[in-house]
């Protein structure tokens, strides 16, 4: 086990700089640089610029190096744990993370427990009623949920909300509490703007997570050691939650693998649409803009995030699990 | 006489598919004593398994045991219970599970639950029928699993079955089996996957658990060397139906029914591989829809006379514990099912 968890920890590092590496040339591939993009914008606009001050600007963000050089600049800040700072915010990338990470941590993993919660019970319910109506109506409702993109979904909502019932469903907040501290009532207040963002977030995973269960229990539901069990005398309901149930739930641990980068970035766009304060939208703009140092540091959290929780899973299936322990 | 452990009257297990009804069980009649071991032999298709899982109500939709079958199991307190009416998933019925009659499948390899202990496997059974007591269900799982001779059952009741051989897992399945000490033991091909000596170590060791526990066993194979060492009496099926049954030595010295007579020509010269299966008899077993009113054994018999296309013969005693399914043998023809 040990073993396998620093091995694991090893091809986790190799990853990490590959991921550095492709988002840092994705991000520089464009033409140009922020800065660049910025004196012409100023020019557009008339303004008088001294090049002495522009070449200042450039020595200090690094610019003038060549692009190796930016990128290792980059990396070994990033190892001390400094981001680099963001030119259109002209603020450390670290103080815009950690207004707009706590959010998107908490989103995301609400995100990823209401998704099990709902896939779990329909699943086994859809397995176990195989063709019934209800199991109909859950696969279609599954199929539009996996092919209605989540941005749609999200402006749909938030329009019926607005016209039908009056509600601002933007934001995590209700006007009046933005900028207050937090308070009960600020915290009530968000909680009530939470359920619509995480359920579209969610959607397209719910709806994945369902398919897989359902077909991986429909499965296990015809293998003979269900039919040991039940000839042992057990109760049915009994012994579907202790045997095909358990054995078909095992592998939904190791989903996380592709539920968490689509959730990230469901919520990327969620966010955008429902201007909640994650890091999504500033992703968004950062890429844009070219704002080089904030868009790959938000990659690299989320990409950290993604292969942590993805090693989380894997160790967590080999203790569930008796037969993985074998085959490493 | 005494009344049977298990007396199956007009048993038929139909499957009701797209493409008509499958009769995978039309009509078997059967009774077993206590302490009996019977042999039912024959092709693979010829609805052996089904038979069996019907006893313990197995049976999955589209498959069904059809109203009028009788499956009476004598449980030594009353009268006998029809375990064909008992409401699926009642207590009457998971009484009579793991309890009275035990079963130990086709698969070796998949029967277990891969997740689980085989330990607790066993244990989960003697739970439920035997006692509350965790430490004695425990005692009881350890002396069954010693009882199978495996060396180390500590070790064994610690192991998944992923790392057990073959061998160890089908006795894990028969420990399993045995620890609640049934009155009835249903051995579906137990050792077909298995080698040889595994295979002969097995048999010996069922039939010594029989004589200590004095249960009765059906035991289902396609090998007739197998039927020969276990089997008190026998009993032939095919495509659905018992076509001869009577004890083991009339069935090997004096086969009446041509189909036996064919199974028994097909049996291996000693020294080759003894796990062949049966398939030496020329044509295969159909798929049992849809079949006419006639001997269903007629196309691939070489004995055929007109009458064996026009009537189904019924299954007569042609001698004291000796019935056959044949015209050959019947008096005179008769106008059966
Ligand atoms: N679940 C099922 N659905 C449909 N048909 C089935 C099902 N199970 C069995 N049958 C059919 O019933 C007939 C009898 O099958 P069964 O498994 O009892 O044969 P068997 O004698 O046990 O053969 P084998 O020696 O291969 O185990 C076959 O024609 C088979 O195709
Ligand atoms: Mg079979």
């Amino acid at each position: 086990m040990l073993n396998f968890i620093i091995r694991r920890f090893v091809f986790i590092a190799i990853l990490l700089v590959l991921v550095s590496i492709v988002s840092f040339i994705t991000i520089q591939l464009p033409p140009g640089d922020w800065l660049s993009a910025y004196v012409t914008a100023l020019k557009v606009q008339g303004a008088q610029i001294n090049e002495e001050i522009i070449e200042g600007l450039k020595i200090q963000y690094g610019l003038e190096l060549p692009p190796v050089q930016q990128y290792f600049r980059w990396v070994t800040g990033l190892l001390q744990g400094d981001f680099g700072f963001s030119f259109s915010y002209s603020r450390p990338v670290a103080d815009l993370l950690a207004e707009r990470l706590p959010a998107t941590i908490g989103i995301s993993v609400l995100t990823i427990i209401v998704t099990y919660a709902i896939a779990i019970p329909i699943g086994i319910y859809s397995a176990t009623h195989q063709y019934s109506p209800l199991d109909y109506t859950f696969s279609f409702l599954g199929f539009i949920g996996l092919s209605m993109p989540s941005f749609l979904l999200a402006l749909i909502l938030m329009f019926v909300g607005y016209k039908y019932f009056g509600l601002s469903i933007g934001g995590l907040n209700s006007p009046e509490f933005i900028g207050e501290p937090m308070s009960w009532a600020k915290f009530s207040d968000m909680l009530a703007h939470l359920p619509i963002p995480i359920l579209i977030i969610s959607l397209s995973g719910t709806a994945g997570l369902i398919r897989v269960l359902r077909g991986t229990l429909l499965d296990e539901i015809r293998k003979p050691y269900v039919d040991t069990a039940r000839a042992k005398g057990l109760k049915e309901r009994v012994l579907l939650y202790r045997y095909p149930v358990r054995i078909a739930i095992n592998p939904l641990i190791s989903t996380i693998g592709w539920l968490l980068p689509s959730v990230f970035s469901g919520q990327v766009i969620v966010s955008i649409v429902l201007n909640l304060p994650t890091v999504g939208p500033l992703l968004y703009e950062a890429l844009r803009g070219q704002d080089t140092y904030l868009a790959g540091s938000i990659v690299m959290i989320l990409s950290f995030f993604t292969v942590i929780g993805t090693l989380l899973s894997d160790i967590l299936l080999a203790i569930v699990d008796p037969r993985i322990r074998i085959e490493e | 006489m005494q009344t049977p452990l298990l007396s199956i009257k007009n048993l038929r297990t139909y499957f009701h598919l797209d493409e008509g009804v499958l009769k995978a069980v039309d009509g078997v009649d059967l009774e077993m004593q206590t302490g009996q071991t019977l042999g039912i032999i024959g092709e693979s298709g010829s609805g052996k398994s089904v038979m069996a899982r019907s006893v313990m109500r197995l049976i999955a939709p589209p498959g069904r045991v059809e109203a009028g079958s009788q499956i009476l199991l004598n449980t030594n307190d009353g009268e006998p219970v029809d375990i064909a009416q008992l409401p699926y998933d009642g207590d009457a019925l998971r009484q009579i599970r793991g309890k009275s009659i035990s079963m130990i499948f086709q698969e070796p390899m998949t029967s277990l639950s891969p997740v689980h202990r085989v330990g607790d496997q066993i244990l989960e059974a003697v739970l439920l029928h035997v006692t509350r007591d965790k430490t004695e269900a425990r005692a009881i799982t350890l002396d069954a699993i010693q009882r199978v001779g495996i060396p180390n059952p500590e070790r064994a009741f610690l192991s998944y079955p992923h790392e057990l051989s073959g061998g160890l897992r089908q006795r894990i399945m028969i420990a399993m089996a045995l620890a609640c000490r049934p009155q009835l033991l249903i051995a579906d091909e137990p050792t077909t996957a298995l080698d040889v000596t595994v295979q002969w170590q097995i048999l010996r060791l069922m039939d010594a658990l029989r004589n200590d526990l004095g249960m009765a066993i059906l035991y289902i194979t396609h090998d007739l060397g197998v039927v020969a060492q276990i089997a008190d009496t026998v009993a032939v099926m095919y495509l659905g139906q018992i076509v001869e049954t009577a004890d083991v030595f009339t069935i090997f010295e004096r086969p009446l029914h041509p189909y036996t007579q064919s199974l028994l020509k097909s049996i291996p010269k000693v020294g080759a591989q003894s796990r062949q299966r049966l398939e030496a008899i020329g044509g295969t077993v159909p798929v049992p829809i849809n079949l006419p009113v006639r001997c269903r054994f007629a196309d691939r018999c070489q004995f055929v006379k007109p009458e064996c296309s026009i009537a189904a013969p019924a299954l007569r005693l042609v001698d004291n514990g000796h019935a056959v399914r044949c015209f050959l043998h019947h008096q005179e023809v008769e106008h059966g099912r």
